[in-house]
């Protein structure tokens, strides 16, 4: 199945069938969850109307660190079988993990003023999720920082997969030090310790996040596909005349 | 409605953290979904204009 959807022009037919239906999905799921997160859902016992923070703060990180394992197996893949689909995927996923990842950070800093007292702790969780914006901003300059384009995306490729060693850091910091930051409740052996009425709306968020993440990226992966063209085409044209 | 609309901005005390949270989210991904249709939007005029020229030097 790789094989046949790595093909550009099944890929672009594929893309701009699916862009309408992630569109929706994620208008969907991101209206509604939105109404649970602010009307329907109950406030926390411990931390009041603040917990409506984490419906946007938790899928954020979630798809920053999803975000971040898509580039760096598309790199692996671009760097094995050199494929050009590869690069293109992780070169679009790139802006949107850094948003992720920035979202993740502000809406934790707001978070954590009302409950912590601080704005920011140089605590592992919040740490490792710092360098993750790094490992992005490094990522998308490392690519754009050659002339020769496929040596940009050799060496973002490259950085990538070694950046990738973060996010079981950034998973499992809240076990192995001591942090502010409260551990997993939602992703663990046991399952969720989360109650229903807070589990929807957050569900819902990560499902609408989720679908957004996947339209924009085919919006990217479309436009670059494009782009390419367009600097085939412009070789092609000095070579002949 | 009005009280309602009023506890509802004010969220407990902390409207401000919860209202600064969610507008910024929404600020950001609708500032990414615009920038990205407009790459997507540029790049097909290129590719359009470029073919137009190609298909002019042909004829």
């Amino acid at each position: 199945m790789f094989n046949y959807f790595a093909n550009p022009f099944r890929f672009l037919r594929l893309t701009s069938k699916l862009q309408p239906i992630t569109m929706l999905v994620a208008l969907a799921a991101i209206g509604l969850g939105l109404f649970y997160a602010l009307v329907e859902s109950p406030p926390d016992y411990q931390q009041s109307e603040t917990v409506r923070i984490m419906y946007v703060h938790v899928p954020a990180a979630w798809m920053a660190m999803f975000c971040y394992v898509t580039i760096a197996c598309s790199s692996a893949v671009a760097l094995i079988w050199r494929h050009m689909l590869a690069n293109i995927i992780a070169k679009s996923t790139a802006p949107i993990g850094a948003s992720f990842t920035f979202l993740a950070l502000a809406t934790g800093s707001l978070w954590g003023k009302p409950m912590w007292g601080a704005w920011w702790v140089w605590d592992a969780r919040l740490t490792s999720m710092l360098i993750l914006f790094f490992l992005y901003l490094g990522y998308i300059v490392l690519y754009n920082a050659f002339d020769d384009q496929s040596r940009g995306a050799r060496a973002a490729a490259i950085l990538s997969i070694v950046g990738v060693i973060n996010i079981p850091i950034i998973k499992f910091s809240v076990d192995w030090w001591n942090t502010l930051h409260q551990p997993a409740s939602v992703i663990k052996i046991n399952g969720p310790t989360v109650h229903p009425s807070m589990l929807t709306p957050l569900m819902l968020m990560a499902v609408g996040y989720m679908a957004l993440y996947f339209w924009l990226l085919f919006i990217r992966t479309r436009a670059e596909l494009n782009i390419n063209k367009v600097r085939k085409m412009l070789i092609q044209q000095t070579e002949t005349h | 409605m009005l009280d309602f609309l009023t506890s509802f901005m004010n969220m407990g005390g902390y409207g401000y953290y919860i209202w600064g949270a969610f507008g910024l989210s929404a600020f950001v991904l609708i500032t990414l979904i615009i920038q990205s249709l407009k790459f997507l939007e540029s790049s097909e005029t290129q590719l359009h204009s470029l073919k137009e020229k190609e298909k002019n030097n042909e004829t």
